[in-house]
């Protein structure tokens, strides 16, 4: 299968029933992490052609041709973002920390001064289970202003 | 209290915070040798059953299989799981493998191949025979089903490690009773008598990283086990235990952990890899996904507990007698530690009573072993003594406010529930009217129901409770911390507390910092090695901050002083004439030179000037140059190694409210505010702690609306998933507001108490009592879900 | 999660029917949400997203909507925000979160057809049609009612007949499954602008209620009482649908709860509108 990671062809044999979520991180891109195993808790969320979708349930084929990025893809804004949370206590354990940042990123591009309701709908998808979410809403306000 | 701290006590980001959020491979998953074998478990369809045979032949024979172990092929001792102080309370109940299976799920075989699918294809191969038995699925009969022969643990090789009241042959594991005074007599005196019971289920600790480990024997042959533990050191002690090794020839490393709120506080995948590399000699790793996790893992221990309280006319508090009944499951880990928790996190708060009393006992069932969950027993027992007290409130046209002020200890008191500690710091009474004014309890709350509609069949009500916690286990959990002058002048620590996502690396730092008077970033923090790092029990019990963040002070001043005392030497004066600034150690202006000064007549400016003049002139050693002397060969080298175990466990408090709005229609509740103000003692981390409260009231009010284990009639988990097990999303829980109110507590590291535990315990009581104000739905057993409070609503 | 021996992506709608009938393990995949859940061995599995069928074309008189338009697609979609009261838009919101509705289809929710869906509720009373390969279009109802066949669906059509439309569910949290869903669409009568009606031109409901927990049905004795105005009798009647209990809910509490789910749709805006 050849598709595009953050910017890099990349060519790599890929099983009928492989998601796309192991064949990233057989690319290395080890901040790719499975939480569940029922398409529940956003923390394995990567792009696919710029969409937030969860690589534990994409089938790994049908990204054939087209553009996957992680967070390693986006440095500079997974860096603003990373630098809010850290400032705010907000990492915790961190292990689901780069599905939300790609999650939030997405956000950022696709709305416009979103409500706080509108801002919890779209994140909905992405549990966290250190922080209670309220310091993300505190980083999250401050990413918009 | 001198709190003028510059790195205690402020706002500063965890030192791996780049790593873990930028995706490097610092988690056990991203560090797995290429070569492993996978290791996958074959478990039981059956709640209760003997194995008769365990068929290997025909799935060995798949390519890619290299061992398949059954219970005939590990060691026959029983071990315990549980990572506790040794020696501890926690019984031998469990092999690796057993010939009787005890919850569905229960491993029957290990199978390790070259890759999942071989491991998968195996598994169904693998041809298994059981004697099915009756299960004991309900924890209120095990007793009465024991007599009709259904007994869990019937093993003759079954160890207590010491008397806990055990009667296996009528499934009780423990039981025990304490109290003061003459209960009845007391309670029959009382004007107002209250006779509650209360259920929690089993809860999910659900941390985003589900159990794994991998294993492999390192350079010196040593069998090194790599895992997303809580229990680094005693994870080489029970792996030691159960394979019949010396400790010497374990290894335990601790890399990053996605989090465990007390989940993996037992062992629970590491005797499967390690099993495997002892019989292949091949590195192996395992990996449990959600369902096993849920399953298979350990949970919260489901409780009943029966709540008799006695008070007088001004809600006084005469007689209260706490009975805790606690659903083991299958195997004992920390079960007899949390039923005590009980009782001894929620009497002590009632601290007028003329008698108070305690009896807990605790079973096992065939359902998936109980462990250790954030708040430990002190949750389950919040939950019932504080609802308890909250209903006194109504019966007596009380604010449940003022009764608690009332019945508080005070600083000074012993507690007799609490061990007959002697309580030291304790701001709760501030901590319930910092409360009250948040949530603008005293415009806000209405004694009775109904009192505020905000819509067509909808209301709002307002609850609370306190809670307290402890701070380590006294006189039993040890901990180590090495501090050392590296010959760069910067320090490295070697801790043994396990950091699972709380931040204990970047907060015991933060300690080790204020002595040494630098910032946190000059000190490297190891993460935990048993090979390299000192003895430490792990990462429970609302520890870390206390036990191990006094053995890191404590260490930090000895490394200062023998740094005063060798830069002395080579300054050649006095240790009393040295000064340090954190970065340079100076001889200190005389009095010769001070008192020319006066004679100057100089002024306070110009002195400083002079001062400083003259210091400068001074001989003058930097941090690095001693740190270059001290690897000389010629002088010691600076390094100090303190061992810590607390004389007492003292308590931190909150006091939680919560703000519902209830429908009548459908009996839907909707969070409206919820409110902690906590007392931790000094605040270490100001941004660390306040996060861990928020992420603790978050769990809390999941406890008490919408997590809940259903098991089905034949033992199956139901809730197996995040599908089905549902923890809070962020629109389930809209608003979390934290505030501190510091005691100072004298034996704590710069007046510092714990805060991990204390802040899960009261929405559960909280929430419900609000859904109670809100509409008059009484709720008796959680989580309260819309269809408990509609049926209440109806049979009232 | 399931197993297969090939990834077939398709490029004509021929050659997936064509690959479908080669094999009873042939499988066309969707968002493949649903699928991963289960642990079926599958020969190829035919993906169909490179067939066109993501588009959601608005016609004069219907809404055309390919199978593999995602629920976020729908949710996000500027006309059907504003069509049919929004409700189509809104059903879709507290589905787990916005990458899953990124992934699940329209399509795969359709031929799955679980009782929990919140989009099927809503599609049966809009009176929508399925539209399948090689075959004739058929009344969502109807296909409902069918056993589950091997075919490709490739479109979903919605008729813009000026329906009012409610949509409620009852949630434990705010992403969970429905405990029950509700969804009850008004008709103005065909000839609603003549002075004088007679009995045949009152208005019309169509009255759906799923997740009890089995799919979704249509209450046509509660239909009735509405188009008499004989809300009580309403209320009655879709308790009479059958109701039975699991984790989320008893029967007993989904049976009240289908009263109080009809009243408040009812005297929302299906009525005013």
């Amino acid at each position: 299968m050849k598709f595009e990671l953050n910017g890099k062809k990349i060519d790599i044999n890929v099983a009928a029933d492989e998601p796309l979520l192991e064949v990233l991180r057989r690319c290395n891109c080890y901040s790719v992490r499975s939480g569940c195993d029922t398409s529940n808790c956003g923390i394995c969320t990567v792009w696919v052609d710029d969409r937030p979708i969860l690589s534990c349930s994409y089938p790994a084929a049908r990204a054939e041709g087209k553009k996957v990025t992680t967070i390693e893809g986006v440095p500079a804004e997974a860096h603003e973002v990373m630098e809010l949370l850290a400032n705010e206590g907000a990492d915790q354990c961190g292990y689901c920390s780069p599905g939300f940042i790609m999650s939030v990123i997405a956000m950022k591009r696709d709305l416009t001064n979103p409500t706080e309701q509108e801002i919890n709908e779209y994140l909905a998808g992405n549990l966290c289970r250190c922080t209670g979410y309220m310091s993300q809403a505190r980083v999250l306000e401050k990413l918009w202003s | 209290m001198d709190k003028n701290f510059k790195v205690v006590n402020q706002h500063i980001a965890k030192t791996d915070a780049f790593s873990i959020m930028g995706g490097a491979p610092v988690y056990t998953g991203d560090l797995v040798p290429g070569d492993a074998l996978t290791v996958k478990i074959l478990r039981s369809p059956y709640a209760f059953a003997k194995v008769l045979e365990v068929k290997k032949d025909i799935a060995m024979k798949v390519p890619g299989v290299v061992c398949i172990l059954s219970h005939e092929d590990v060691p026959l001792h029983r071990m315990s799981a549980a990572g506790s102080s040794y020696p501890g309370n926690n019984p031998y109940d469990r092999r690796i493998l057993d010939s009787i299976v005890r919850y569905v799920g229960d491993p029957v075989a290990i199978i390790a191949a070259e890759d999942e699918k071989a491991a998968e294809k195996a598994m169904k191969l693998v041809k298994v025979s059981y004697e099915v038995m009756e299960p004991v699925l309900d924890f209120e009969k095990a007793e009465e089903m024991a007599a009709g022969g259904a007994v869990v643990h019937p093993e003759d090789n079954y160890v207590f490690q010491m008397d806990i009241g055990g009667d296996l042959q009528k499934n009780i594991l423990s039981q025990d009773a304490i109290g003061e005074g003459d209960f009845e007599a007391e309670y029959n005196k009382c004007e107002f008598k209250l006779d509650e019971t209360y259920y929690t289920c089993a809860n999910q600790q659900a941390m985003m990283e589900t159990f794994r480990s991998f294993s492999y024997y390192d350079q010196s042959g040593r069998l090194t086990i790599v895992s997303s533990t809580q229990i680094t050191f005693h994870v080489r002690r029970l792996i030691a235990q159960a394979l019949g090794l010396s400790q010497a020839k374990v290894r335990v490393i601790k890399p990053r952990i996605g989090g465990g709120f007390g989940a993996k506080q037992s062992m629970v995948t590491e005797p499967y890899a390690a099993v495997v590399t002892w019989k292949t000699g091949r590195p192996a790793y395992v990996c449990f996904d959600r369902h096993e996790s849920f399953a298979c893992g350990n949970t919260r221990h489901g409780f009943r507990v029966r709540v008799r309280l006695g008070a007088d006319r001004t809600g006084l508090v005469k007689a209260l007698w706490v009975d805790s009944l606690q659903n083991v499951g299958a195997y004992g880990e920390h079960a007899v530690n949390v039923a005590g928790l009980s009782g001894h996190k929620t009497i002590p708060l009632y601290a007028k009573t003329s008698a108070w009393k305690f009896t807990e006992k605790s079973v096992y069932t065939n359902t998936t072993p109980g462990g250790a969950f954030r708040g430990f027993g002190a949750t389950q027992g919040c939950f019932a003594v504080e609802s308890t007290v909250n209903k006194l409130a109504m019966l007596a046209g009380l604010d449940p406010t003022e009764i608690r002020l009332k019945n508080l200890p005070e600083v000074g008191q012993p507690m007799p529930a609490y061990y007959g500690e002697i309580l030291q710091s304790c701001a709760l009474p501030d901590c319930i009217r910092t409360g009250r004014k948040m949530i603008d309890w005293d415009n806000k709350y209405k004694s009775e129901p109904f009192s505020t509609q905000v819509g067509p069949h909808r209301y709002r009500g307002l609850g609370m409770a306190v809670t307290m916690q402890g701070s380590g286990l006294t006189n039993l959990d040890c901990c180590t911390v090495t501090i050392r002058l590296d010959d760069g002048g910067f320090y490295t620590m070697g801790i043994g507390a396990s950091d699972m996502g709380t931040g204990c690396d970047t907060i015991l730092a933060q300690m080790a910092a204020e002595v040494l008077q630098c910032d946190v970033d000059r000190i490297v923090v190891n993460g935990v090695d048993t090979t390299s790092s000192p003895y430490d029990k792990g990462s429970y019990a609302s520890s870390t901050t206390y036990v191990t963040g006094n053995a890191t002070v404590r260490a930090a001043k000895q490394l200062l002083d023998k740094m005063m005392a060798e830069a002395a030497v080579q300054l050649g004066v006095e240790q009393s004439e040295v000064e340090f600034d954190g970065d340079r150690f100076f001889v200190k202006a005389g009095e010769e030179m001070l008192q020319s000064m006066k004679n100057a007549g100089l002024n306070t400016y110009e002195k400083t000037q002079a001062k400083e003049g003259a210091e400068s002139e001074e001989r003058s050693l930097s941090l690095e140059e001693l740190g270059v002397e001290s690897v000389n060969g010629q002088r010691d080298f600076l390094t100090a190694t303190v061992s810590f175990s607390g004389q007492s466990s003292p308590p931190p408090f909150v006091a939680g409210f919560a703000e519902v709005e209830v429908d009548t229609e459908t009996g839907e509740i909707q969070l409206i505010d919820l409110v902690g103000v906590v007392d931790c003692g000094t605040v270490i981390n100001k941004n660390l702690a306040q996060v861990q409260a928020e992420g603790g009231f978050m769990q809390g009010a999941g406890m008490a609306l919408y997590e809940q284990v259903v098991i089905a009639d034949d033992g199956r988990l139901s809730t197996d998933s995040f599908m089905q097990y549902k923890i809070p999303s962020r629109l389930d829980v809209p608003k979390i507001r934290i505030a501190f109110e510091e005691s100072y507590e004298p034996t704590g590291p710069f007046g510092a108490k714990s805060i991990g535990e204390v802040v899960i315990n009261t929405p559960s009581p909280a929430i419900i009592s609000a859904i109670k104000n809100a509409v008059g739905a009484e709720i008796h057993s959680l989580p309260a879900t819309a269809e408990k409070v509609y049926n209440a609503l109806k049979n009232k | 999660m399931y197993t297969a021996n090939e990834y077939r992506i398709v490029s004509s709608p021929e050659e997936a029917a064509e690959l479908l009938n080669k094999s009873k393990r042939n499988r066309i995949i969707g968002g493949g949400m649903w699928m991963r859940l289960g642990k079926a061995s599958y020969g190829s599995l035919i993906d169909i997203s490179r067939l066109g069928l993501d588009k959601i074309e608005v016609f004069d008189n219907e809404i055309r909507l390919g199978a593999m338009v995602t629920l976020r697609d729908i949710e996000v979609n500027e006309t059907l925000k504003g069509e049919f009261c929004g409700a189509l838009s809104n059903c879709v919101r507290d589905i787990v979160g916005t990458q899953f509705r990124n992934m699940a289809t329209l399509g795969g929710s359709v031929f799955l057809r679980a009782g929990f869906s919140d989009i099927v509720c809503v599609l049966l009373a809009l009176d929508a049609e399925v539209v399948r390969f090689g075959k004739e279009p058929v009344a969502l109802e109807k296909y409902l009612a069918a056993p589950r066949e091997r075919e490709l669906i490739t479109h979903i059509v919605i008729k813009r007949s000026g329906q009012t439309v409610r949509y409620e569910s009852l949630r434990q949290s705010r992403t969970d499954f429905p405990l029950i869903n509700f969804c009850i669409a008004a008709y103005e009568p065909v000839n609603a602008a003549d002075s004088q009606k007679t009995d045949s031109e009152k208005k019309s409901y169509r009255v759906c209620v799923g997740a009890r927990p089995g799919k979704a049905v249509r209450c046509k004795t509660a239909e009735e009482c509405l188009a008499n105005n004989d809300l009580d009798g309403a209320v009655k009647a879709v308790q009479t649908l059958n109701f039975s209990s699991n984790m989320r809910g008893s029967a007993g509490y989904r049976k009240q709860m289908a009263g109080v789910l009809l009243k408040r749709a009812y005297e929302c805006p299906v009525n005013n509108a």
